[in-house]
């Protein structure tokens, strides 16, 4: 199991490394000169153009260094903490700094949204394979079509006016993260489980109408069991891998859809980082951030395949 | 169903006698996936909002009763009314007619990425099976690679990144041509735009080839007709491209679907079209700020931006049903 896990972290690296040479090589060329936007911005405007000023801040920031050189300082500086600085913020604040502050919440969320997408969209699959090509199969599937359909950037905000402005049943976000089990937090909660709802209900209901065609089941029927005691003992447990796959790769677009909840709900994490970064053109704090992201989800994945182990004895690894 | 061919004898050229059955002439597999798509109504209601998007697209100008770009300081942040069937914008822009607008920014974005993805995907997809090794195996790599990774992020990154240098490549292709078209900043912001999505794009397409590819080389129909000295180019031709076609056209939908939806995601987070260029997801950033009090600036586009991707969603699974009878399940 140990040897498992080593290999599949050591298999990670080549593909972090080509994910951050990319981000890093394309954001380098395409942001523009930082030094000159920084001599620019910081330099004494009435004299014009600082030539000097200029040349400072690449020195400072090894531009003159071939690209590769530089990619090569920066990953080392990464892997020891430091990603640089955000020269677009005021005060130049670290990027790691900025992340650090920002991750938790957008972790906390993602995760509330997780467990709402499984205890939602897992059991209406269900319900939706037990009552296949009926009325209700018919309902259920459209019904997530639909709510997986609408962008969360218009989902959130109907949301906010129905439920909070109308209806007055949850209490306004205002600003900030308010904790995991805050009721602030239900909504945008909510809106970002949609995201992933109809894939869940989906994969639920093909998995499940699939086990229900295996002998075995029939099998059971056969034995006198009652059809509740089929499913859940039977058919539930022998279906989840799917699931369970198709709610860690879930995991991953939660994660990409923060960049809309995170700003509609005024939530500080790495949604709203990311989005302020891509419009400020602050090419830093973006790289950063995906490599952090990219981490994140190779963690996320790595997870899924070891709960698939705990799930499954054929799928253990055996080496 | 009836698929039978076989033509009772007793049928004299001059017309059936009385009692027997008329022949029918059998149903070719286009036939019967048009004929399970035709009573799909989720599917048929999804083409039927695809077939008006595109004309409304393309006859937006007839249709918009306003100049999309029209201010009208008179009118400013008008509610729906008989004048402005969607209201006003807060610089008295008619909604309907930039919604129109919108739609046809949306479709040709769309119609860009999803024809690029197709054929890059195609290509990339049959070139990989065919090579097979270790270029394949690092081509799944990197088909894993930019699955792993928010599609959303490496789009916004791609365009916030590109932007500048697609416009200095238009910049000097303008000083070589001159050609009016490449200073225009909307038509520079289209090609940023489509890209950012075509670099996620092509992935779906790749693997679905690929694996096509792959399970069919197997075959022993195929190895039977290369037996038989067929040259490559007719396996692609009469064996390789009927079997993909089906699920390339399931794939092309709904990645129709998924362009629209990120081109209005990244204008929504300003990276995307350019003002004065009418997009969707533009629209609902714009009326973000005021959604409290005229949530019509949200709801106008908002909606229709929905109901098309929900019908593109319904198409496509209506053509999956139609023309994948056994992936369906039961």
């Amino acid at each position: 199991m140990l040897r498992y896990l080593v290999r599949r972290i050591l298999s990670m690296i080549p593909l972090l490394i080509v994910v951050t040479a990319f981000t890093f090589v394309v954001g380098q060329y395409g942001a523009g000169d930082l030094a000159a936007y920084l001599a620019g911005t910081r330099g004494d405007s009435t004299k014009g153009f600082d030539v000097e000023l200029y040349q400072k801040f690449r020195q400072e920031l090894g531009m003159d260094d071939p690209i590769y050189a530089r990619y090569a300082n920066w990953l080392w500086n990464a892997a020891h903490g430091d990603l640089g600085r955000s020269y677009v913020m005021m005060g130049d604040p670290p990027v790691a700094y900025l992340i650090k502050n920002a991750v938790p919440q957008s972790l906390q969320l993602c995760l509330a949204a997780l467990v709402l997408v499984t205890i939602i969209g897992v059991p209406l699959g269900v319900v939706a394979a037990v009552f296949s090509n009926g009325f209700l199969d018919r309902v259920l599937v459209s019904g997530s079509s639909i709510l997986s359909s609408i962008p969360s950037f218009v989902l959130a905000p109907v949301a906010i006016i129905v439920v909070v402005v109308r209806l007055q049943l949850l209490p306004s976000v205002g600003v900030g993260w308010h904790g995991l089990f805050a009721k602030e937090t239900i909504l945008p909660a909510f809106c970002l489980a949609m995201v992933g709802l109809l894939n869940v209900v989906r994969t639920t209901r093909v998995s499940i109408l699939e086990v229900l065609s295996q002998e075995y089941v029939r099998a059971a029927r056969a034995r006198g069991l009652s059809e509740r005691l089929v499913i859940a003992r039977h058919v539930i447990r022998n279906a989840m891998l799917p699931v369970i796959t198709v709610i860690g790769m879930t995991g991953a677009g939660l994660l990409g859809a923060t960049i809309f909840i995170e700003q509609i709900f005024n939530i500080q994490g790495f949604g709203m980082m990311v989005s302020k970064g891509l419009q400020r053109g602050d090419i830093m704090t973006v790289t950063g951030a995906v490599l952090v992201s990219t981490v994140i989800v190779m963690l996320f994945s790595l997870g899924v395949d070891l709960v698939y182990g705990l799930i499954d004895p054929r799928v253990r690894v055996t080496k | 169903m009836d698929t039978s061919t076989i033509v009772p004898a007793d049928i004299s050229p001059g017309g059936a006698p009385a009692g027997a059955r008329r022949a029918k002439r059998s149903r070719s597999f286009w036939d019967d996936a048009w004929y399970k798509f035709r009573h799909n109504w989720a599917g048929m209601a999804g083409l039927t909002v695809f077939v008006l998007l595109c004309l409304a697209a393309i006859f937006a100008k007839q249709i918009a009763p306003y100049d999309y770009l029209e201010q009208d300081w008179t009118a400013i942040l008008q509610p729906p009314s008989a004048a402005h069937i969607m209201g006003t914008d807060d610089l008295g822009r008619d909604i309907f007619s930039r919604v129109l607008m919108g739609g046809r920014t949306a479709l040709m974005v769309a119609m860009a990425i999803s024809l690029t993805g197709a054929i890059v995907g195609l290509l990339v997809g049959a070139f990989s099976a065919f090579a097979g090794g270790k270029v394949d195996a690092l081509v799944v790599w990197v088909i894993d690679g930019v699955m792993t990774f928010p599609a959303i992020w490496l789009a916004a990154f791609v365009s916030v990144a590109t932007a500048p240098a697609l416009k200095n490549l238009a910049g000097s292709l303008y000083n070589a041509t001159g050609w009016e078209f490449l200073r225009n900043e909307v038509m520079i912001s289209y090609a940023v735009v489509v890209f950012a999505i075509g670099m996620i794009n092509w992935t779906w397409p790749a693997r679905l080839v690929r694996s096509q590819v792959l399970s069919l080389r197997e075959r022993e129909f195929i190895e039977a007709t290369l037996a038989l000295g067929a040259r490559p180019r007719w396996i692609i031709m009469k064996h390789l491209v009927p079997n993909v076609l089906g699920s390339m056209i399931v794939l092309v939908t709904l990645s129709f679907g998924n362009a629209m939806l990120f081109e209005s995601s990244l204008s929504y987070l300003g990276i995307g079209i350019r003002p004065p260029g009418a997009s969707w997801g533009a629209m609902i950033f714009q009326g973000m700020s005021k959604v409290r009090t005229h949530p019509y600036l949200v709801l106008a586009p908002g909606i229709t931006l929905a109901v098309v991707v929900l019908a593109l969603q319904f198409m496509g699974d209506a053509l999956n049903d139609a023309l994948n009878p056994k992936s369906r399940n039961k």
